[in-house]
C-alpha cells in the first residue's frame, strides 16, 4: 500500500511540473557588423536569431589569407563575438557566414589597411641606364602598414631623385594595385643618382641608379711617350693611347670600357690588342716588328672606331753579330752574339731570335736572347748528312753560316 | 633454467627480431616497387613540390592588359606567371586539406607566407577542403627589370567545404572574389608577396539560349522545329565492343549498320556514353572525338537525335579532381557543341548511385558546378542528369532543362512516379532515359524473364512514357561480355545484364523488336505462363525429386525400425 502511495505521489509531482516548451527552430539569422574596420582592431559581430532562440551558431569567416570558424552561443536570440588577432590583421574583405541547420546568413565587412610604417624601400631597376635623356629606369615602392598590408590605394608616395649634377627631381605618385611606381628618365650627365621614397612622413633607405655615358664619339689614337725611337728591333714596344673618350653629351666613358686596338703590320697580319679605359683613356703596347714596315693602328669600341694611326717603323740601327756552330756526336751546338742594340748594348733578354736551317732537311726554331747571346742546340738526328745554310735573325739583323753535317 | 635452454631462447629471440626486420625490409622494397609500377609520382617519394597538373592552367584566362603596364610582358613570362600562380593556389589548397603548411614557401613570400602559415597552423578544430575552378587575370604592372608584377584576379571562383573535428560538414559554399596581387620573381619562381581579397557577388551565369534548329523545351514538352518531339530510342553500344571498348574500337561501318536498324524500328533517338578517363588521355582524345563526331554525323544523316552522356565511369568527385573534370568538359563540349544531332547533354549517368562512396553533398555540388561549366561552354543544348530512380530525380531539377530518370520497376507504379515528379519539378519536361527487361531466363536463378514478358513490360512502359516526352530502352543489343565493373561478379548479377537488348548479339530480333516494327502485337501474359519459366520448372522438379526421395527414405527408415516379422 505504501508503495502504491509513493508511486501515485511521484506521478502527481511529474504531472504538476511546469511544461517546458520545446525550443523552436530558428527561422532567421541576422549578422550585425560594421561595414568597414581598420586592421588590428577587434571587430565586434552581433548575431540575432529569430525567434528568441538558444543554442550555438556556427560562424565561418573568410579573410584574405585565412578561414576561421567558431561557434557562438546564442541566448534569448542574441549572441556576440569578435574577430580578433590574428584574423583581424589582414587587409581585404571578410565574408561572414552564420549557419544553424539550413538557416544561413551572410555579411561582408572590409578591413582597411593602417597607416604606412617605415621603412619605405624604393626598388630600382634597371640599376644602370644611359645618360642620354631618353632611356629610363623604374622606381617601385610597396608601402605597407604595421601588419605588412599594402596601404590604401591612391595614397601619395613622394619619390626624390638627386641627379649627378646635384639637381633634385621630386615626383609624387599615387599607389594603385597595391604599389606605386614611376619611370625615372635619365638626364645628360653621367654619375650616380640617389633615390628616396617617403609617404605620410615615413622614410626609408636610399637606392642608387647609375647613369652612364652612352656611345662614344670622336675616338682618336696617338703614340704614347716613346722610350727612345721606334725601330724594327722585334723587342721594343710602341706605346699607343686613345684620347679622352666621351659620349655625345661629353660624359667620359666609365672605367673598364673595353677598347680593342687593331694593328695591321702591312704584311697582311692583323693583331688585336684588348684594353680598357681608365679615366676615359685606353692604352696599349705594340711589340715592334722584326722588319721595317708601316703599322696601321685603329681603336674600336664595339662598332665605333677611331681614325687609323699610321706609324712608320724604320730598320733597327743595331750591329751585326757572329754565328758559330759546333757539330758533336749527338747535337749541333749553336752560339750567336753578342747581339746588340743601337747603343751597342745587349738587346733585352727574351728578345726572340729565329733560327732557320735549309739544306737536305729544312726546319725553323725560335729561341730567346739571354745576356746578349743565343745558345741553342739542334739534334743531329733531325739533320741528315749534307751541307746546310744556317741563318739567325734578330730584329732586322741576321747572321749566316755554312754547316757541313758528316 | 639451464644454460642451454637460456641460449636457445636468446637465439630464438634473435631469429625472431631478424625475421621481423627482414620482413619489414622486403615489404618496404616491395611497396616502393609496386608504387612506382602503378605510376606513382617520383616527386611524392622525393618530397618535391607537386607538379602543377596541366588542367590547372586551363582554368586561368588572361584579360587584356592595362594600357601602360610599365613594360610589355613576354609570352614566356606570362606562361611562367600563369603556372606559378596556379601552383600557389594548389599549394594553398593542399595545405588546407592536410591541415599544415605544405611547401607554401615555394609559392608565397613575405607577409603572404607569414599569414598563410599562421592561419593554417592555428586552424585546429576544422578541416577545409577547397578548389579554385576559375581565374581571370589582368596585368597592371610589370617592372622594367622583370622582377615585380601587380595583377588582379578579377574573378576567382572557389568552392569550399568546411568540416568539423568529427568530419561533419559545417559549410559548403561557393566563394567569388577579386584578388589584388603583387608577385615577385625570386630564385626563378614567381611568388605571391601580397594579396588582398575583395568579395564579389555571385556572378550571373549564362542561361539556356534555345536555337530553332536544335531540340528545345516548350513548357512540359520537348520541341523540334516548332513540332512536339517524342523521343523513342535506345541506349546504344555495339554488341561486341560495349562500354570502354566502344570508342577505342570504333568502326564507322558498324555505326551505319546499327543506326539503320534503329531507323527500321521507327526510333528517333539514341543515348551514348563518353567515358571520363578515355577522353582525358592526352594522346587518344582527339582520335576518340573524331569517332564521336562521325557517330553524330551518321546519326544526323539518319535523322536520329543523340543524348550524349558525359563523365561515364567517373566515381571520384573530390574537390581536387574538379579541375580535371572541367578540362574534360572543355575538351569534349568544345569539340561537339555545334553538332545539330545532339539532343541533350546528360551530365552524368546515375550519379545518385555514387552517394554511398562519395558524399551526397560533394556529388551534388560537383553536378551543379559541372552543369554551370557546361552551360558556359554550350548555352544552346539541353542539359539533364540521368538519375537512376524517379525519387533521385527530385534533386537538382532547378539546375537542369530536362528531368530524366531510369525506371526498372513495375509498370503499374510508373504513373504514380510520373505524377509525383510532375508535382515536384513543376513545368520541367520529363524523360525516361532507361527502361529495360532482361530475357535472361536461367534454370538455376530466380527473376528470369522471357521475350514475351519483355515485350509486354516494355510496351506497357512505352505507352505511358509517350505522354511524358518519350523513352529510351536499354539497350539495342544483347551484350554477351559485360565487364565486372559494370554488373558485378556473380552470375545472377551479370546474366541479366547480358540480355537486355532488342536484338541478340547475332542481330536476331527479339519479340519486342517485332512489336516495334508492327509485325507482332504486344503479347498478353497469362497467369500460368509464370510457371513455365525454367527456374520454376527446375524448382518443381527438384521439389518432386525431394518429395520422392524423402518418401523413399522415410519408408526405408520405417522398415528398419519396424522390420516385418
Amino acid at each position: 500500500m505504501r508503495w502504491m502511495l509513493l508511486l501515485l505521489s511521484a506521478c502527481w509531482l511529474i504531472a504538476c511540473q511546469s511544461q517546458q516548451s520545446l525550443p523552436s527552430a530558428p527561422t532567421r539569422i541576422t549578422i550585425g557588423v560594421a561595414p568597414t574596420s581598420v586592421v588590428g582592431a577587434d571587430l565586434p559581430i552581433l548575431l540575432e536569431v529569430e525567434p528568441n532562440w538558444n543554442g550555438l551558431v556556427n560562424l565561418t569567416m573568410q579573410t584574405s589569407y585565412a578561414v576561421h570558424s567558431q561557434a557562438v552561443t546564442i541566448v534569448n536570440g542574441q549572441g556576440t563575438t569578435s574577430l580578433i588577432s590574428p584574423w583581424n590583421e589582414q587587409r581585404g574583405d571578410v565574408t561572414i557566414v552564420a549557419q544553424v541547420g539550413q538557416v544561413q546568413a551572410r555579411a561582408t565587412t572590409s578591413f582597411q589597411p593602417g597607416m604606412v610604417v617605415e621603412p619605405l624601400r624604393p626598388l630600382v631597376g634597371a640599376r644602370s641606364i644611359i645618360a642620354n635623356g631618353a632611356t629610363w629606369s623604374m622606381v617601385v615602392v610597396i608601402p605597407h602598414d604595421q601588419f605588412g598590408n599594402p596601404i590604401a590605394d591612391a595614397s601619395a608616395v613622394d619619390i626624390t631623385a638627386q641627379r649627378p649634377n646635384q639637381q633634385l627631381t621630386r615626383i609624387t605618385v599615387k599607389t594603385a594595385h597595391l604599389l606605386a611606381w614611376q619611370r625615372l628618365y635619365s638626364q645628360t650627365v653621367a654619375g650616380k643618382t640617389l633615390i628616396s621614397a617617403t609617404s605620410q612622413d615615413r622614410l626609408g633607405p636610399q637606392a642608387e641608379l647609375l647613369e652612364v655615358a652612352g656611345w662614344p664619339v670622336d675616338i682618336s689614337i696617338q703614340l704614347g711617350q716613346l722610350p727612345t725611337r721606334i725601330s724594327a728591333d722585334g723587342h721594343s714596344f710602341i706605346p699607343v693611347q686613345t684620347n679622352l673618350i666621351r659620349d655625345a653629351f661629353g660624359n667620359v666613358m666609365p672605367d673598364g670600357t673595353s677598347v680593342v686596338f687593331e694593328v695591321n703590320d702591312g704584311t697582311g697580319l692583323k693583331r688585336l690588342i684588348n684594353s680598357v679605359t681608365i679615366r676615359g683613356v685606353a692604352e696599349a703596347q705594340i711589340l715592334s716588328p722584326n722588319q721595317a714596315t708601316t703599322l696601321t693602328i685603329q681603336a674600336r669600341i664595339f662598332r665605333v672606331a677611331s681614325e687609323p694611326l699610321i706609324v712608320d717603323v724604320p730598320p733597327n740601327g743595331g750591329f751585326d753579330f757572329a754565328l758559330q756552330a759546333v757539330v758533336a756526336t749527338d747535337v749541333i751546338s749553336i752560339t750567336a752574339g753578342p747581339i746588340s742594340g743601337s747603343l751597342q748594348q745587349y738587346v733585352p733578354d727574351g728578345t726572340i731570335a729565329v733560327l732557320q736551317v735549309t739544306g737536305p732537311a729544312r726546319f725553323e726554331q725560335t729561341s730567346d736572347v739571354v745576356a746578349g747571346y743565343i745558345q741553342t742546340t739542334i739534334r743531329r738526328s733531325l739533320l741528315p748528312a749534307g751541307r746546310y745554310t744556317l741563318i739567325c735573325r734578330v730584329g732586322d739583323k741576321q747572321a749566316k753560316l755554312l754547316l757541313v753535317v758528316p | 633454467m639451464s644454460q642451454r635452454r637460456f641460449k636457445i631462447i636468446i637465439w630464438l629471440l634473435f631469429l625472431l627480431i631478424l625475421g621481423q626486420c627482414g620482413w619489414w625490409g622486403v615489404g618496404r622494397v616491395a611497396w616502393l616497387v609496386a608504387s612506382f609500377q602503378q605510376g606513382a609520382d617520383p616527386a611524392s617519394a622525393l618530397k618535391l613540390p607537386p607538379m602543377l597538373p596541366p588542367e590547372a592552367a586551363i582554368a586561368t584566362q588572361w584579360l587584356p592588359d592595362d594600357p601602360d603596364t610599365g613594360r610589355v610582358m613576354e609570352d614566356f613570362t606570362r606562361q611562367q606567371l600563369t603556372s606559378d600562380y596556379g601552383r600557389a593556389w594548389l599549394q594553398w589548397n593542399l595545405s588546407l586539406k592536410i591541415g599544415r603548411p605544405y611547401n607554401l614557401h615555394t609559392s608565397f613570400s613575405g607577409p603572404a607566407l607569414h599569414y598563410l602559415t599562421t592561419s593554417i597552423s592555428t586552424t585546429e578544430n576544422i578541416k577545409i577542403d577547397q578548389i579554385d575552378t576559375a581565374h581571370q587575370l589582368q596585368l597592371h604592372f610589370y617592372a622594367a627589370d622583370g622582377s615585380i608584377v601587380a595583377l588582379t584576379d578579377t574573378q576567382a571562383e572557389i568552392y569550399q567545404m568546411i568540416y568539423d573535428a568529427d568530419g561533419e560538414i559545417v559549410s559548403a559554399q561557393w566563394l567569388y572574389a577579386r584578388y589584388e596581387i603583387v608577385m615577385l620573381l625570386q630564385d626563378g619562381t614567381w611568388r605571391i608577396r601580397h594579396w588582398v581579397r575583395h568579395e564579389l557577388p555571385t556572378p550571373i551565369e549564362p542561361s539556356y539560349q534555345p536555337r530553332p534548329q536544335l531540340l528545345q523545351v516548350n513548357q512540359q514538352q520537348l520541341q523540334l522545329a516548332d513540332q512536339p518531339f517524342i523521343a523513342r530510342g535506345v541506349n546504344y553500344y555495339p554488341s561486341k565492343t560495349p562500354w570502354l571498348q566502344f570508342w577505342p574500337a570504333y568502326q564507322p561501318q558498324q555505326t551505319t549498320k546499327d543506326l539503320a536498324l534503329v531507323q527500321q524500328l521507327n526510333l528517333n533517338s539514341v543515348r551514348i556514353f563518353i567515358p571520363f578517363e578515355q577522353f582525358t588521355e592526352p594522346y587518344s582524345t582527339s582520335l576518340y572525338l573524331r569517332s564521336v563526331t562521325d557517330f553524330l554525323d551518321q546519326a544526323d544523316q539518319a535523322n536520329i537525335k543523340v543524348i550524349v552522356t558525359l563523365f561515364d565511369f567517373l566515381g571520384d568527385y573530390q574537390l581536387a579532381r574538379w579541375q580535371a573534370t572541367d578540362s574534360y568538359l572543355t575538351t569534349v563540349v568544345t569539340a561537339l557543341r555545334e553538332h545539330p544531332a545532339i539532343m541533350a547533354w546528360d551530365v552524368k549517368n546515375e550519379p545518385d548511385r555514387d552517394y554511398a562512396t562519395a558524399s551526397q553533398v560533394v556529388v551534388e555540388a560537383w553536378l551543379q558546378h559541372s552543369i554551370r561549366q557546361l552551360r558556359r561552354l554550350d548555352p544552346h543544348h539541353l542539359i539533364t542528369i540521368g538519375w537512376s530512380t524517379p525519387e533521385a530525380a527530385e534533386r537538382l531539377y532547378q539546375d537542369v532543362d530536362l528531368v530524366s530518370f531510369h525506371y526498372y520497376g513495375s509498370t503499374e507504379l510508373l504513373a504514380t512516379h510520373y505524377q509525383r515528379l510532375r508535382q515536384v519539378v513543376g513545368e520541367k519536361p520529363l524523360l525516361l532515359t532507361e527502361i529495360g527487361m532482361p530475357t535472361w531466363n536461367s534454370p538455376f536463378f530466380p527473376h528470369g524473364h522471357n521475350q514475351r514478358e519483355q515485350a509486354n513490360y516494355l510496351t506497357g512502359l512505352m505507352q505511358q512514357a509517350e505522354a511524358y516526352n518519350g523513352f529510351l530502352i536499354w539497350t539495342l543489343f544483347d551484350i554477351p561480355e559485360v565487364p565486372k565493373a559494370v554488373a558485378g561478379f556473380w552470375p545472377w548479377q551479370r546474366g541479366p545484364q547480358t540480355q537486355l537488348g532488342l536484338y541478340n548479339e547475332t542481330y536476331e530480333p527479339k519479340l519486342i523488336s517485332k512489336v516495334l516494327l508492327g509485325l507482332e502485337p504486344s503479347p498478353f501474359i497469362r497467369w500460368w505462363e509464370a510457371w513455365l519459366k525454367p527456374f520454376r520448372i527446375t524448382l518443381i522438379v527438384l521439389s518432386m525429386l525431394g518429395l520422392i526421395g524423402g518418401w523413399q527414405g522415410y519408408r526405408r527408415w520405417k522398415r528398419k525400425k519396424h522390420p516385418k516379422i
